[in-house]
């Protein structure tokens, strides 16, 4: 009886978030899937064209290698800045941690548009180079994927560093201490002591960071020059430009599916649980 | 059938008209209205409400609203004591479709596309465009429909930056692909929309036969072979902004963009550096159609497409926001300095092609298709 | 003393104006077992980093037997180290974590694997040798943790704390064994503590500082008996304090003033210019029937502990006093108000000198 009305109270507080998530989460999802087997005409014929597209493979071949590079680079450089803020900061951890932050206070579109002014043929960086001599002409710094990559690692590099940082928190300093008074180099300590215990926050930053950018649109879009054409604009490409809802649907459900497969082979591999739920 | 019309090109003429209001280009006088409208068109949406002697013209929106509004409505009420409201909530085929069928018609001309009118007459929901009234000979030769009649054309052109390039100036596609003579960026539509047509002329299909060659399977290949030849030099632009940006900040030399974007570019940079040529340009029209069953009458309708012919009226469209006379007599009242910049002045007509919408309709989708694919594969 | 196996010179440590460690001198003789005792921000702690390496003297110098090592990062310095808290690798089985100092030496894989069994064995845990720390409970944790230490055979083992997370039980059995292994072992044990019961039931030689300087060092015994100043007197054991007035000094025994009393004390080497105050051990006072000791009181409270019973009594001109007796020996039931007397002999009292 107790039991009862406990796991009653328990639902009645996730109602509320749980409602807006059917209402609208689930149920739209749930017409995205139909409209991807009945628009034009019922069947799986919108997963044939897709399936035969090469310019759909393409894309989905990008898609994973820009989200795989992104996730990478936000690795290496989120580490790095999670390394020096949890160990080197000290008092200045909370202002670290707001310029952290600070990007979410800023759109992703401004974010974005700020690389062109910067990346631009007559951007700064271009500029600069040639004040100083450095280049004759422009570098093509966007419009390709290399604009792509740098906005997107921009972008994208918080949501690597927080859970990182989190998880550093968390690490005492006691067991590099340990390591070092046993012995060890600091290279050694921070290879085999401290790296360990920060791969669930890398892991869990990774998946982030990689699910995030499978599925980015804004950046990619504004700096690709419409050649890094990614899964997300290829469907507003489909709907918009061709009032094509049926396989631009069959490409979202398709983009779903890839991204829980990413999901359940990173399963086989890592703890999800302490991956995405504990920081420690 | 597909609907083939270009609904950006729509939308992106109510984003000019909101770069012209910015500019000071346009009265305040529609942002008066649009607030009152506000609290009129839910009941316009009502059919009891519906006055019997008031039209009602509906267009994509924007400001471009207050510019119909201004150019065309408010000069009609002038001559006739007969209100007309510019409704700007975007009369897409399906719409006009469902407004018909369910009997609640409260729209009296649509601001449509070829491709729409001619799938909404094969649907039976628009009337008839009455040519005693509307005067055919107004009009671009090919865009008088049995129910539907043009309003206004923009073009695809040829834009280009003299200064950066050099003052070394493609004149036509064949000189865009050649990229050794001219070197940097170009920048095409994301979408085969006016873009396949240049490609054909790049590999000296005269004017007259390339909707011939676009025709075969062959053609449209040979065209998306053109685009996969130039890819590595070419950046895409998806809203009629983005062309404009591109231009703008330099990032192109050269482009097939819109001439209303052009038009707006003209004023945007400086003197000497952006250059607009109409050879091998395709001009599309938009066009008129007449809901059945509309609330003000059939004649009344008609009335008012005819005072929208004037070519005084056509030619203010042209100063205001870029779009071209549909009537070939505006032509000779065009102010000199915008006469090279009006698509259908008959020295830039002589030089374009006419929008195919049955082309569209029956290749666009495997063509956009094969497009994406040489750009990005 | 022989040549010492650690010796430091003249360490100073400034954190800002607080001196951390303030002109320490320090001899560790070979296979000793030596505590640094203290209250927190003592130094102690500062002075075992300094001699592990994990902060730098800005004055001062480390030298281990004849090498110097002020300025040698901790890992070249090969000493044992038992950290509070115990700083198990979370990622490791108690395998690896004891293993780790070796493999860190390159030691061959056989010499390893044998090495840490012994040690396990050791500290009986051997059958936990494939268990993850977090799966050990808090008095196992520090026996992998010595272990650990051990392994790589370190001449001088470093313990911070170790056993302040314990409870109080197991701390009073690890405390016999720790010392077992330091007398089996015959390695150099540091030991750092702020509890004195620890030091005093383990120690060779106890160093108390204060203030990041020495206060007094020595062995237990010789430290709670003649502790020099009041903070040491205070702080290992409890004192009650009396201050006196050095009238006379013959054969080694002042006779003191204080206020109301006069008595006889031991000089225990103590100078009578610098005697101003002396300590009294709560358990070294007698309680007795009115007028059978030397100074009439009157019991305030009384606090009893089952094997002893502590009594606070007042005195006119005194003040309150201590008293600790074993509860099966007294002679009378003392209770709140009662009349008493109170005695010590003349070797109770321990003269101070200022601090």
């Amino acid at each position: 009886m107790f039991r009862n009305s406990d796991k009653m109270r328990y639902w009645a507080l996730i109602l509320p978030a749980l409602a807006i998530m059917v209402t609208f989460y689930i149920f739209p999802v749930l017409g995205i899937w139909e409209i991807a087997f009945t628009e034009p005409t019922t069947g799986v014929g919108n997963f044939v064209q897709m399936a035969e597209s090469s310019a759909v493979r393409t894309s989905f071949i990008l898609t994973f290698r820009v989200a795989a590079i992104t996730t990478l680079g936000c690795l290496i450089l989120g580490y790095v800045v999670a390394y020096a803020i949890s160990n080197f900061a000290g008092k200045l951890t909370p202002l670290m941690l707001a310029l952290v932050i600070l990007p979410f206070w800023v759109s992703v579109l401004i974010r974005s548009f700020s690389w062109i002014v910067l990346l631009g043929r007559s951007g700064l960086v271009n500029d600069t180079l040639r004040d100083t001599g450095l280049i004759d002409s422009p570098l093509r710094l966007m419009h390709n994927e290399f604009g792509v990559l740098v906005a997107m690692i921009h972008v994208m590099l918080p949501f690597a560093i927080l859970p990182m940082l989190t998880n550093m928190r968390g690490i005492s300093d006691a067991y590099v201490k340990a390591a070092r008074g046993l012995g060890a180099s600091e290279w050694t300590a921070f290879r085999q002591v401290y790296f360990p215990q920060t791969v669930p926050g890398v892991m869990s930053g990774a998946l982030l960071v990689f699910v995030l950018s499978l599925g980015f649109y804004v950046t990619p879009a504004l700096l690709g020059g419409g050649r890094v054409l990614m899964i997300s604009e290829y469907i507003t490409y489909q709907i918009q430009e061709f009032l094509n809802w049926g396989l631009g649907s069959a490409l979202s459900v398709a983009l779903l599916i890839a991204t829980a497969l990413v999901l359940l082979i990173a399963a086989r591999f890592v703890n999800l649980r302490s991956a995405l739920l504990e920081r420690k | 059938m597909t609907d083939t019309t270009d609904f950006e090109a729509k939308r992106d003429i109510a984003d000019i008209a909101v770069e012209r209001y910015k500019q000071g280009r346009l009265t305040r006088r529609g942002f008066v209205a649009a607030m009152g409208a506000l609290g009129i068109l839910p009941a316009l949406n009502s059919k009891a409400f519906a006055q019997a002697n008031e039209i009602v013209v509906v267009n994509w929106g924007g400001t471009a609203k207050d510019v119909l509004q201004e150019v065309l409505c408010d000069t009609y009420t002038e001559l006739t004591g007969i209100p007309v409201v510019v409704d700007g909530s975007g009369p897409s085929a399906g719409k006009i479709r469902a407004m018909v069928e369910s009997g609640a018609v409260v729209w009296d001309l649509c601001d449509s596309g070829a491709g729409s009118a001619i799938i909404l007459e094969q649907q039976g929901v628009t009337q008839p465009i009455d040519y005693s009234i509307v005067d055919k000979s107004k009009v671009l030769e090919g865009t008088a429909y049995n129910n539907g009649v043009g309003n206004y054309v923009y073009s695809y052109v040829l834009a280009t930056n003299p200064k950066l390039l050099g003052g070394n100036v493609p004149q036509n596609w064949a000189d865009v692909w050649n990229t050794k003579d001219f070197p940097g960026m170009r920048t095409f539509r994301k979408s085969v929309r006016g873009m396949l047509e240049s490609a054909t002329m790049a590999q000296g299909v005269p004017l007259a036969e390339v909707y011939d060659v676009l025709g075969t399977d062959e053609g449209i290949k040979a065209g998306i072979a053109k685009f996969r030849e130039l890819r590595e030099n070419i950046i895409v632009w998806g809203s009629g902004s983005d062309s404009q940006n591109l231009f703008l900040q330099e990032e192109v030399a050269i482009g097939n963009i819109w001439s209303t974007r052009a038009h707006l570019l003209k004023d945007q940079m400086d003197e000497g550096s952006f250059n607009v040529s109409f050879n091998g340009g395709v001009i599309a029209p938009g066009i008129w159609v007449v809901p059945k069953d509309n609330p003000a009458g059939t004649e009344e309708v008609m009335k008012f497409i005819a005072h929208g012919q004037k070519p005084e009226l056509q030619v203010k469209w042209l100063e205001m926001i870029g779009s071209g006379p549909i009537n070939p007599e505006a032509a000779p009242l065009v102010p000199a300095e915008l006469a090279p910049w009006n698509p259908s002045s008959p020295e830039n007509l002589a030089t374009q092609i006419l929008y195919k919408d049955e082309w569209y309709a029956k290749n666009q989708v495997s063509a956009e298709e094969m497009y994406v694919d040489a750009l990005i594969n | 003393m022989t040549t010492p196996i650690l010796s430091v010179r003249n360490a100073v440590k400034r954190y800002g104006q607080v001196h951390a460690l303030d002109h320490v001198d320090l001899d560790v003789a070979d296979g000793e077992f030596l505590t640094l005792l203290g209250p927190s921000g003592s130094g102690k702690t500062t002075l075992l980093s300094a001699i592990a390496g994990f902060i730098r003297p800005d004055e001062g110098s480390i030298h281990l037997r004849d090498r110097e090592i002020t300025a040698a990062p901790p890992e070249q310095r090969d000493f044992g180290m038992v950290f509070q808290g115990y700083a198990l690798f979370p990622t490791m089985t108690v395998r690896d974590n004891v293993a780790f100092p070796l493999k860190v030496r390159r030691r061959p894989a056989a010499e390893i694997a044998a090495r840490v069994t012994e040690c396990l064995a050791l500290v009986q845990m051997e059958q936990y040798a494939d268990r993850m720390p977090q799966q050990l409970s808090g008095g196992q944790q520090q026996r992998v943790a010595l272990a650990r230490a051990l392994s790589f055979k370190p001449q001088v083992l470093l313990l911070d704390e170790p056993l302040s997370a314990l409870d109080k039980k197991l701390r009073a059995d690890l405390q016999w064994e720790l010392k077992a292994l330091h007398d089996q072992l015959g390695v150099t044990f540091i030991y750092v503590t702020h509890d004195q019961d620890e030091a005093l039931s383990m120690s060779d030689r106890i160093v108390i500082l204060r203030d990041g300087k020495i206060q007094q060092q020595g062995a237990p015994g010789e430290l709670y008996n003649r502790p020099r100043t009041a903070f040491v007197a205070d702080f290992l054991g409890k004192s009650n304090f009396i201050d006196v007035s050095v009238s006379s000094e013959a054969d080694g025994v002042f006779h003191c003033q204080a206020k109301g009393a006069q008595f006889e004390v031991d000089a225990k080497g103590a100078s009578a210019s610098q005697v101003s105050r002396v300590a009294l051990r709560p358990e070294r006072l007698r309680l007795a029937e009115p007028g059978q000791e030397f100074l009439p009181a009157t019991v305030k409270q009384v606090s009893y502990l089952g094997e002893r019973c502590q009594v606070i009594v007042t005195h006119d001109q005194l003040g309150e006093l201590l008293v600790s007796c074993p509860t099966w020996k007294t002679g009378i039931n003392p209770r709140a108000g009662l009349p008493v007397s109170i005695g010590w002999d003349r070797d109770a009292c321990v003269p101070l000198t200022n601090d």
